[in-house]
């Protein structure tokens, strides 16, 4: 293991998410409010392991954004509430994570505009394997991933048996093939020259 | 009997018996006359054919005989003439074949001279034949014997070059040979991966590989890292 899944994790500090009412009532934000805070500052939680993950994120906050400004109007206008606003797991990961309590209509658009450049500009890192990943292992390989090379990298996994073990990695610029296939093909020429040596010496 | 009734009418004469009896007595004189005629008649005719007869037989025999001298004497003439012509035309038929054997002798004495020529010309012919047929058989034994030593040269060509295409195709057997030993061995290493990749490929899931494959990772990390550096 790296260094860097030694490493404790950071405890994700609770909040609670706020409540139309609240959000009606809500002062402008507090001082502890993280401020200015872009999308390079982001932490992404292990849920978030791909890049579609990363966009249902985005429209999750969209969505809960819409019903927030709804549930504000309504408030202010008196009308009866609808109910409550319903937040995904991953999207309280998210907030928990980076410790975001986006009460305000402006901070719910900053964020979402943090978000969707992050959206944009994720590194992606596509990861080929022999067999179905399943998730745990998906998130294990995120966890190391964003503690070892990148905190907001995502990946993007397929699938090719002739591998038969191993991965083959894909970064922007380079291709790594850390298959057995790859192991086997490097040692070709070794084991021709084993085999000639075996007929000679016959 | 006329008489006798002729006294029956005296006792009972009539007109009638009177004209009867002139007839009868008229058909019976009549018939007396004409018997007389008759007879006299016949004797006539008789006599007269007999002279007929007699006259007719001398007259033949005269005409016989008149007959006979003239055809005896036209036969004569016309065997005289005939005899005359034949011998006219024996010859005219001597004449002409003594002419016909005069021509013939010519002919053959004309045809033994130009047989006489012929022949001689021929000789020659045949001789200067002869003396050509003489020059080509040399000339076709020169061009067999220049054959049948270039043939001994070709033979001698063909073996060195099957001395040496004998040996190329040993050279290009054993180089095929030790390429066919080559390519097997390549193919038997990649039969041996295909061994390994079958035989290990359904030995290990994801979970199982998960910290070679990170540990495998760790050793590329600052690779990696450089490139997803945003």
């Amino acid at each position: 293991m790296s260094d860097a899944e030694n490493q404790p994790q950071d405890q994700p500090v609770p909040i609670s998410v706020p409540s139309p009412a609240q959000v009606a009532t809500a002062s402008p934000a507090p001082a502890a409010q993280p401020a200015a805070k872009t999308y390079t500052d982001f932490c992404l939680p292990v849920t978030i392991i791909t890049k579609i993950d990363l966009s249902k994120l985005v429209s999750d906050f969209e969505r809960v954004d819409d019903e927030m400004t709804t549930a504000g109007v309504r408030a202010k206008t008196g009308t009866a509430q609808s109910g409550t606003v319903v937040l995904s797991d991953t999207l309280k990961d998210f907030l928990v994570e980076n410790q975001l309590r986006p009460t305000t209509s402006n901070d719910r658009q900053s964020l979402l505009k943090e978000l969707r450049k992050l959206k944009d500009k994720v590194p992606i890192l596509h990861m080929t394997f022999a067999s179905p990943a399943d998730t745990d292992s998906q998130q294990r390989l995120v966890k190391w991933l964003r503690d070892s090379v990148h905190k907001q990298a995502v990946i993007s996994v397929g699938l090719q048996p002739s591998l038969v073990a191993g991965v083959y990695l894909r970064t922007p610029n380079k291709t790594r093939d850390l298959s057995l296939r790859g192991a086997l093909k490097g040692q070709h020429d070794t084991l021709v020259t084993q085999l000639e040596a075996l007929r000679a010496g016959r | 009997m006329g008489l006798l009734k002729h006294k029956n009418r005296a006792k009972k004469p009539s007109a009638e018996t009177v004209d009867q009896d002139v007839q009868h007595y008229f058909d019976a004189h009549f018939e007396q006359l004409r018997e007389q005629a008759q007879a006299t008649f016949e004797e006539t005719i008789n006599d007269r054919a007999a002279k007929f007869s007699g006259d007719l037989d001398a007259t033949i025999n005269r005409a016989n005989s008149q007959l006979k001298e003239h055809i005896a004497t036209q036969l004569n003439t016309q065997f005289i003439e005939n005899s005359k012509a034949m011998k006219e035309t024996e010859d005219q038929a001597l004449e002409s074949l003594t002419r016909t054997v005069q021509t013939i002798e010519q002919q053959h004495t004309q045809l033994g001279a130009a047989a006489s020529q012929a022949i001689t010309d021929q000789g020659g012919k045949l001789n200067d034949s002869f003396n050509e047929l003489q020059s080509k058989i040399d000339s076709i034994k020169s061009a067999g014997d220049q054959a049948i030593e270039s043939m001994n040269r070709t033979a001698e060509t063909l073996e060195q070059q099957q001395k040496q295409l004998s040996e190329a195709m040993q050279g290009a057997v054993a180089k095929q040979a030790a390429t066919l030993v080559k390519a097997f061995e390549e193919n038997m290493a990649h039969i041996i991966e295909q061994y390994l990749l079958s035989a290990l490929g359904d030995q290990y899931d994801l979970k199982a590989q998960l910290p070679a494959i990170i540990s495998q990772m760790e050793d590329n990390k600052q690779d990696i890292m450089e490139d997803m550096k945003l």
